[in-house]
This record gives structure tokens, sequence and C-alpha cells, in this order.
């Protein structure tokens, strides 16, 4: 490429390089919060008072909607990767993440899915409106025709595929790059509250990813999924609680684990407990994934399952009082310096604490016949998220500044922007919590009801809340003119980051660090070797013109058609600008890694096997919801009367031989019998293709029929699922042509490739294994 | 008021109580350390403090995590069993319900079935001192049936019903309202509860 | 892996396919037929998993992971099943 000059507008927008992202994520998700901000003081100041007319009763459901999904998903999360993007690699020794490019497209699919549901505000209807949670079937297209849903909902897909990239990058990264000697014991505390976050993520978006699918899928398509009462309201309720309660941990843990590793720097003592609280959060993060029935205590479920839920529930409790007092006895025998990092890290364990106490009452069936729904929620979850991980990943901020911007920030102002911030946030969430009899999502109320006090209590303290935020920007803004010179280390932590000058250079370390059996960190100056350079500033136009072609053909999905066919045009380009760069998988060459855990295992390879993990819970969201709306029938057709025997076995056979091929290429290659390897690559290939073609018109003879994706149940579930299965065969079409393509012109490093490739498609195989007889035997 | 409620109040006190407790204890010897260990001029950094370059060395005892969780688990599960008796209550009646009223919610308002076929939306009347056990569906989206001023309601969900009973002594009118958002009508989705005497109840439900 | 051993296991796969096929023109009882099915299925999948994925060759720390998606995987689905058992959809 070209030479472009740093800080250019082409260096952000084709940059690879960690530390730049991870300033793009800052500051987007710093322009997130003020749109979610902007929103949030609207309707406070809507509800100050009873019976007021700022917004509408339609205006402010949007309002909210899109403040909850904005502070959840492009703010909280986005700020906790920011950081993750900045800080981890240098936490472990690395020079970039394990796949930069990746990376990047991470990002952009970010920015353009929150831009693709903003849109929604420009169209008729305005935009998403049916609550973050986006229940059925209030969120079909009968009740919410307005194209603004669909926009929130493709936005949505957008952000899962971008942090599923992430998710992949990031357990790569953390398993495969840490410096020799650096034991995962080692590790400092962000990153490990980044690894576990990431893990939930693997596990929980997929389940979202299904449901929006199958949202997707009943309004784009006219499926039945949420429109019938079969599977309506219970089958969203379970798909996406299933997802929504880890992803409050995914939510929280960057922040928590940013307090644990600033308690230490300031208080002088090392973390009580680390490996204790380390082994906490695992058990914690385990059970978030199996108490998603909490949040429809009083939808009817069956009774038995509700207690087991509450229990389960009850128990995340005592991992999370152990994380607490852990916290708490590192403070004994300290020397506490009482800096901004550390009054934000403070203030952001008292509030977890407040916010994790309340929540106890939340997992009682009993209680929550009362208090779901109400204001007191509202209180939990802001005291958790807002008041707990916000202000701990703002307390991160506040302590990497100085390593990000070479400049410290002022502390004064850092102590009044603390405490307008507690203050204004106690007495808006206090208020909150008071208002337990009080609907959530109502745009006004009647005097009678005596809310008033505390709503305007609460509109009081959001406002000075929210004013605060200008006197972070201003602090920081300020410091990057006048501020003092950082120097690497100016808060005398211990961990690898503050070994280096702070900005980082490209490289970050201009060696190879090292952790010695005694603990100690080294850097040792690499060999000087004419040739080599470590490639760190690697631009590609790639990331960023993908995601327009993914933004585009969305936008043209839900609003207008050729729009839809540019998209596609400039995201076929940007591929293929992807695989023919000359891109060196070896950039970090000269560095050595940690090799345990997952010794041997090749960086790609472990990448591919962390996407099908994920990719499996997807597959079990599709069918689980197969299942239900089928055993919520009272009938359904017999085995074999639907859909033909005939295609499926066929295609069965076809799909277990094109495995087989692609095993043959494979053995080929490790013999070097190249020709061989060509020849099982085609055959897959071909196989792959025929089976499409079977599924095309096999789908072709039933449209003739009439059974259409609205005709029943029976036929939407059908088409849904194996066309989600056919879009993963056709996604791993297009990786073997381009293998195939490579294949012919350089066989080195093909065995690896055809590995890779390999395990993806033989887990495609495995899903057809069980969508077989799913659909045709059963 | 009514069994329920006042059963969902003691339940929501206790609560509130070890809640508090247990917020106040933690709290304060988090204050206390902060307070109790601030650094002071001229005294030395404790000799295991962070150190550049250097892996912290390991630090804490596990009996810590043990008596914790004992503590804690013990909490959970005096609070588990009022839970578990509280929501017994709110699923089987004490006496048998005299009436079954069908509640149907939908955008935007609620619509009452009696059993002898009468029907009225938006006000609901019911005699004092009778159980009565509700019928919950709604006939489009997903609402919520509550009363306010009782504490409690249940789910509202097309295609199914969901069931509760309430009796309640006091004559009066009480506030009805969907807690689950449903649309742009959501925050107007209310009725009236009107306690009549028994007598005064008959005479307006008259026959059968 | 052996091409010899990759095309044993293929007809292997096979010959589980034509079972499956098999089973389902037989007359049999319910339960029996649903379990046998699906545990073909299962078998299907773990010799693709082992031989062609291999992953018992990548080592314990894959397999494990591996392990813990599948009970995810189960896990969702039978979670969510049996919170609706009792249930019946009353159409109203």
């Amino acid at each position: 490429m070209a030479e472009i000059t740093p800080n250019s507008v082409r260096y952000w927008l084709f940059t690879t390089n960690h530390k730049n992202i991870g300033i793009l994520y800052l500051v987007t998700s710093f322009y997130f919060l003020l749109v979610g901000g902007a929103l949030a003081l609207l309707f406070r100041l809507q509800l100050a008072m009873p019976q007021t007319e700022i917004l509408s009763a339609s205006s402010f459901n949007q309002a909210v909607t899109v403040h909850g999904l904005v502070m959840v998903l492009w703010f909280l999360s986005p700020l906790g990767f920011a950081l993750a993007n900045y800080i981890v690699p240098l936490q472990i020794g690395a020079n970039d993440l394990a796949f930069p490019r990746l990376n990047a497209l991470s990002y952009w699919l970010y920015l353009f899915g929150g831009i693709l549901a903003a849109i929604g505000f420009f169209t008729p209807g305005g935009a998403i409106d049916t609550g973050w949670t986006v229940y059925a079937p209030l969120n079909t297209a009968k009740y919410s025709p307005q194209v603004g849903t669909t926009l929130g909902a493709l936005g949505l897909l957008m952000l899962i595929a971008s942090v599923t990239a992430s998710t992949v990058n990031f357990l790569v990264t953390i398993f495969k790059m840490r410096a020799p000697g650096m034991r995962l014991m080692h590790m400092p505390m962000y990153t490990w509250g980044i690894l576990l976050t990431v893990f939930l993520m693997l596990f929980a978006f997929p389940a979202l990813a299904a449901a929006g699918l199958v949202l997707a899928a009943d309004r784009a398509l006219g499926t039945l999924y949420f429109v019938s009462q079969e599977g309506g309201a219970l089958l969203w309720d379970n798909l996406f609680w299933f997802f929504g309660h880890p992803e409050v941990y995914i939510v929280l843990l960057p922040g928590l684990f940013a307090v644990a590793e600033i308690l230490p720097v300031f208080a002088r003592r090392p973390l009580y407990g680390k490996r204790v609280i380390i082994w906490a959060t695992v058990a914690a993060s385990i059970l978030s994934l199996m108490v998603w029935g909490h949040h429809m205590f009083t939808t009817g479920v069956n009774p038995l399952w509700r207690e087991v839920m509450t229990v389960l529930t009850e128990t995340i409790s005592i991992p999370f009082g152990v994380i607490t007092i852990s916290f708490i006895l590192t403070l004994v025998g300290a020397s506490i310096r009482l800096k901004t990092p550390m009054l934000f890290a403070l203030a952001s364990l008292v509030h977890f604490i407040i916010g994790g106490i309340t929540g106890v009452f939340n997992s009682s069936v009993a209680l929550d016949y009362g208090l779901r729904g109400t204001y007191w929620v509202v209180g939990h979850f802001h005291y958790t998220l807002l008041g707990g991980a916000a202000t701990g990943l703002i307390a991160g901020l506040y302590y990497w500044w100085p390593k990000i911007s070479g400049r410290m920030y002022d502390e004064r102002l850092g102590r009044i922007h603390f405490i307008l911030y507690v203050v204004g946030y106690n007495l808006f969430a206090f208020s909150i919590h008071l208002l337990i009899d009080m609907p959530r999502r109502v745009y006004t109320y009647p005097l009678e009801s005596g809310w008033l006090l505390n709503n305007m209590v609460a509109t009081t303290g959001a406002l000075i809340f929210g004013l605060s935020f200008l006197l972070l920007f201003f602090n920081l803004y300020r410091s990057l003119r006048k501020g003092a010179e950082a120097g690497p280390n100016p808060w005398s932590s211990w961990s690898l980051e503050w070994l280096t000058p702070s900005p980082p250079p490209p490289e970050n370390y201009g060696g190879q660090p090292v952790v010695s059996a005694d603990g100690v960190i080294s850097i040792t100056p690499l060999p000087i070797d004419g040739g080599r350079h470590m490639h760190v500033n690697h631009l590609s136009k790639a990331p960023m013109l993908v995601s327009l072609g993914t933004f585009a053909v969305f936008l043209g999905l839900a609003l207008s058609m050729p729009i839809a066919l540019v998209g596609l045009a400039i995201l076929a380009a940007s591929l293929i600008i992807w695989a023919r760069e000359s891109w060196s998988s070896h950039h970090m060459e000269g560095l050595e890694f940690e090799k345990w855990p997952f010794q041997g295992v090749e960086k790609t390879r472990l990448g591919v096997w962390w996407l099908i993990f994920g990719e499996a819970v997807l597959f079990s969201g599709l069918i689980l919801s197969y299942l239900w709306v089928r055993f919520m029938s009272a009938s359904w057709p017999a085995a074999g009367t639907a859909f033909d025997l005939t295609t499926g076995a066929a295609n069965t056979f076809i799909l277990l031989t094109s495995s087989f091929t692609l095993v043959a290429a494979l053995a080929a290659a490790r013999l070097g019998r190249h020709s061989m390897v060509r020849a099982g690559l085609l055959t897959t290939f071909a196989l792959g293709l025929v089976f499409l073609l079977n599924k095309a018109l096999e789908w072709a003879h039933l449209f003739a029929e009439g059974h259409t994706f609205g005709s029943s149940l029976p036929f939407s579930t059908f088409y849904v699922t194996t066309g989600a299965h056919g879009a993963h065969v056709l996604a791993g079409l297009i990786v073997l042509a381009y293998l195939i393509v490579r294949s012919f012109r350089k066989t080195e490093g093909i065995h690896e490739s055809v590995e890779s490739f390999g395990i993806y498609w033989h887990f495609v195989d495995i899903v057809w294994v069980f969508l077989f007889p799913l659909f045709y035997l059963f | 008021m009514s069994e329920i409620t006042a059963q969902w109040f003691q339940l929501f006190n206790l609560y509130a109580l070890l809640g508090t407790v247990a917020g106040v204890v933690v709290i304060g010897l988090l204050l206390f350390n902060i307070v109790r260990y601030r650094a002071r001029d001229g005294v030395n950094d404790p000799p295991d403090a962070p150190t550049p370059g250097r892996i912290p060395p390991e630090r804490g005892r596990i009996g810590a995590v043990w008596i914790l969780t004992g503590l804690v688990g013990g909490i959970l599960l005096t609070l588990t069993f009022g839970t578990i008796n509280t929501v017994n209550l709110i699923l089987t009646p004490p006496r048998k319900p005299a009436m079954t009223v069908e509640v149907h919610g939908f955008q935007w308002g609620w619509k009452f079935i009696y059993p002898n076929g009468k029907e009225t939306v938006g006000e609901l009347r019911l005699p004092a001192g009778t159980p009565v056990l509700f019928k919950v569906t709604s006939d489009d989206v997903f609402h919520k049936f509550h009363l306010i001023e009782f504490k409690y309601g249940v789910d509202a969900l097309p295609g199914r019903f969901n069931e509760v009973w309430f009796s309640t002594d006091i004559v009066g009118t009480y506030t009805i309202q969907c807690f689950e958002l449903c649309g742009a009508g959501h925050s107007n989705m209310k009725s009236r509860l009107v306690i009549m005497h028994p007598s005064e109840f008959q005479k307006w439900y008259g026959g059968g | 892996m052996r091409f010899s051993t990759a095309l044993f296991v293929w007809v292997l796969l096979v010959l589980a396919t034509v079972a499956e096929l098999a089973l389902f023109r037989t007359p049999l009882d319910r339960t029996l037929f649903t379990v046998s099915l699906f545990g073909l299925a299962g078998l299907k999948a773990s010799m693709i998993a082992v031989f062609y994925q291999q992953v018992t060759r990548e080592g314990g720390d894959v397999a494990v992971f591996y392990f813990f998606t599948l009970w995810v995987a189960l896990g969702f689905i039978i979670g969510v099943l049996t919170s609706m058992s009792q249930i019946t959809a009353t159409h109203v």
C-alpha cells in the first residue's frame, strides 16, 4: 500500500493496530454514551412531573428502547473492549491481537450496526420502540410494523457478528500469545476479566443470534414463530433471556475486574485471594448460563422449574459475596492513596454491593410477583450496571489514561467529577428504587399516585450525573494539551504495560518480554536481524469495506433493494481484497510465546474451534425453537409426509462424502501430493454445491406446491433451520473456493489451512447429521 | 388488605431487613478499612507493595471463603423458606374461590368476563371477603395484569390462561394497570377495581 | 489420519445412515424409535468429531471445551423445553 501519513483519515479508516482500534472503540463508545444519555435525560424530564407532554407516548417508547439498547450494547461493553483492545496485548507481552484485520472488522461492524439501528429514528413510524428486551409478539410485523424495528434487529445482527469476531480473537490471543513464563495465574486481573467475559460471550450471543434470525425471518419472510400462539411470547422469552442473563455478567465483568486491577495498586498491597476470585467468577459465569428463568417467573411456567431457577440464582450471590469480601480484605494493612481511579473503583464496589443485595429480592418468585415490571427492577440493574460496571470502567479509564495518552489528567478536576458523579447518580438511583409501585416504561403518571417526589429527585440526580461527564471530557481533553508528562509508570504498578513508554511505541515492546521462574518480568532485546521487522501498523482496506458492504446490504433489505445490490458488490469486492492482501500471518515474527494451554494447536485452527463452539449454541437455539413449537402444537405432520425422504437422505450421503473427500485432501497434503489435494478440495466443493442445488430444488418444489414460509409452523421451522444450515454450507464453499485458488498458486502452508477449514466443514456436517432425523424421520 | 399482600410485605420486609443488615455491615467494613488504612505521610509502603516488573505474591487464606459461603448460604436458606411459603399461598388459595373471572388484556384495556356471561371493560367489580380466581389471558400481545395496591399480578399471554387468586375484605376502589410494555397505549392501559359490599355486588351482578 | 481409516469411517457413516432409514421403516414403540434414531445420529456425530475433526488428537484442552459446549447446547434445549412441561397451549 502506498505511504499513508499517520493520523490521516485514511490511516484511521484502515488501521489494524490494537492500540488504534482501542482508541476508535473508546471515542465511539463515548459517542454512544452521549446518544443514550441524551435520550435518558429527555425521558427523565418527561417523567419529572405528572401528566407532562414533552414526549408523546410513542416517542417515549422509542427513547427508552434505544436508550437501553445503546447503553448495554453500544456503550458499556464497547468501553470495556476499548480498554481490552489497548491494554490486554500489552499486559500479556504481545504486540497485537491474534487476528488484527478481524479486530478492525469487529470495530467497523460495531459502528455501522449502531448507525443502522439509529437510522430508524428518521424513518416513518420511528425507531424500534418495544423496550430493549423486544418481547414477542409485540416485535412482530403485525404489532410493530414500522421499518425502524427491522433496522434495529438488523443492526443487532451486525453487532453480534462484531462481538463473535472479537470473542474468537481474544480467546486465541490470551491463550496463545502470552510472554514465555507468563502462566495463566500470572496474568493481571483485567486480562482475566476479559478472558472470562469472552467465554460468556461465546456461549450467550449465539442465543440472541438465533432469536434475532428467527425474528428477522418472521418479519421479512413471514414465518410464524413469534406470530403463532404455539411459539409466541414464551419462545422469545426463553431465547432472549438465555442470552440476556449471561449478558449482564458480560457487561459487568470488565468493570469488576478493572476494580480488581486498580485496588491493589492504590492500596499498595497484593489482591487478597486472586486465585479464589478467579475461580469464584468462573463458578458465577457457569451458573449465569443456568438462571435465565428468573426473568420468567410470572409467565406461568412449570412451578418446579421456577424453584430450581430461584435456588440457582440465589447461589450466584455466594461467589459474588466471596469476591466482594476479598476486595475489602485487600484493604487490610494497606496504605491507601485516594487518587481518582481509586475513588471510582471504591464507589463501583459500594454500588455493586447495593445492586447485588437488591438482586436477591428479584431471585424470589414470590417477591417477583410484586416487583416485576416496577421501578425496583430498574433500580437494581442501574445499581449493578451503571453504579457498578460503568463506574468501574471509568475508574479504568482514569487509571490507564496516562498510559494511552502519555499525559496525566488533573487530579483535582477528577475529584470534583467524582463527587458530582456519585451524588448525582445516587440521587437518581436511590429514588428510582423507592418507586416500587410505579410501572416501568410508562410515559406519564397521575398526580394522585404520589410518585412525583421520587421522580423529581431522580431527574435532578440524573441531570447532575449527566453533566458531570462534561468534566470528564474536559479533564481528559485538557490533559492532552497541558497535562504533565506521565512517564512509563506513574502509579508504580507491577504489570507489563507499565514497563514500556507512555504511549507505547507501535511494536509495544522494543524486545521480547519474558517472565522468569521467580516472577520477574523483563524485556530482552531481540537479536538484530537485517531483514526482519514487525509489521505492526499493517493497514488494510478490507475490514472497513466489508462492514460498509454489509451495512448497505442490510439497509437495502429493509428499505430498498438497489441499495442492497450495491452493498453486495462492495461486500464481494472487499472479500476479494481481503483474500488477496499480502498479509503475513507471521507478523509476530521474532516473538516467542508461552506454550500451555492448547499446546500444538495453531492459532487459526484454535480460532476455528472457538467459532464452531459458538455456532453450536446458535444451532441449539434454532433446533430448540423448532422443538418448542412442535411440542406446543396440537398436531404435526407425520414423519415422511411433509418432506421428501429421498432428497433428505441423498443430501445426507452427499455431505458425509464431502467430509470424507476433505479428509482425503488433508491426508494428501500431509504427504505432499498436491494434485491429490486439489482433487480432494474440488470434489468437496462439487459435493457441497450439489447439496445446495438439491436443497434449492427441494424448496422450489415445496413452493410450487404452495408451502411457503408462512404456510404453517412445520414449514416455517423447516425453512429457517435448514436455511440457516444451508447458509453455513454456502459460507464454507466461499472459503473453500479461496482455498482451491490458493492451492493452485502456492502450496506452502496448505496443510494447516485445509485442517482448519476441515474443522468448520465437519461441524456443518455434524449439524446436518442431527437436522436430517429431526426434520425427515421424526 | 388481603392475605397475599400481607404475606408479601412480610416477606419483603424480611428480605429488606437481612439485606440492609448485610449491606450496612459490608459497606461499613469497607468504609472502615478505607479510613483506617489511609496512606499517612512519612509512612512507607507495606513490604508486599506492587513492584514494577514483579508478579505480586499470593495473598489470602482459603478459610475465609468457606466461612463466607456458609454465612451467605445460611441467609439464603432462610430467605428461600419464606419465598416458598409465600409462593404456595399465591398458588393455592386457602379457601376455594367462589367465582372465576376471565381477564382479557388487549391493546389497550382490560375486559372482564364473569361466570354468568356478564362482560365489563375498564372496571372490575367484586364482592368483599370473597376469594376469586382470575384466569388471565391476552387478546394480542404480552401484557401484565397487575393490582397496584395489592402488589401482585400475573402475566397475560396470548394463547394461554395464567391463574391467580385474589381476595380482600376492604371495600373501595383500586387500580389495575398493565405492567408490561405493550405499545403506544401502555401507560393508559388501566382499569378500576371496585370492591363492593356483598349485597351491593349481588344487586349489580344479578342472578345466575 | 490414514486414507484407509478415513474411508473405513465413511463406510460406517453410510451404514449408520442406512440403519436410520431402516429404523424409520420398522414399526416400533415411539420412545424406542426416538432413542435409537438419535442414538444413531449421536454415533455418527461422534465418529465425525473423533476421526474427521480429530478432536482427540488436538489435546485435552480442546476436548474439555468441546464437551462443555455440548453440555451448554444440550442444556439450553432441555432447560427450555422442561419449562413448559405441564403447560399446554390453551387456545383462546
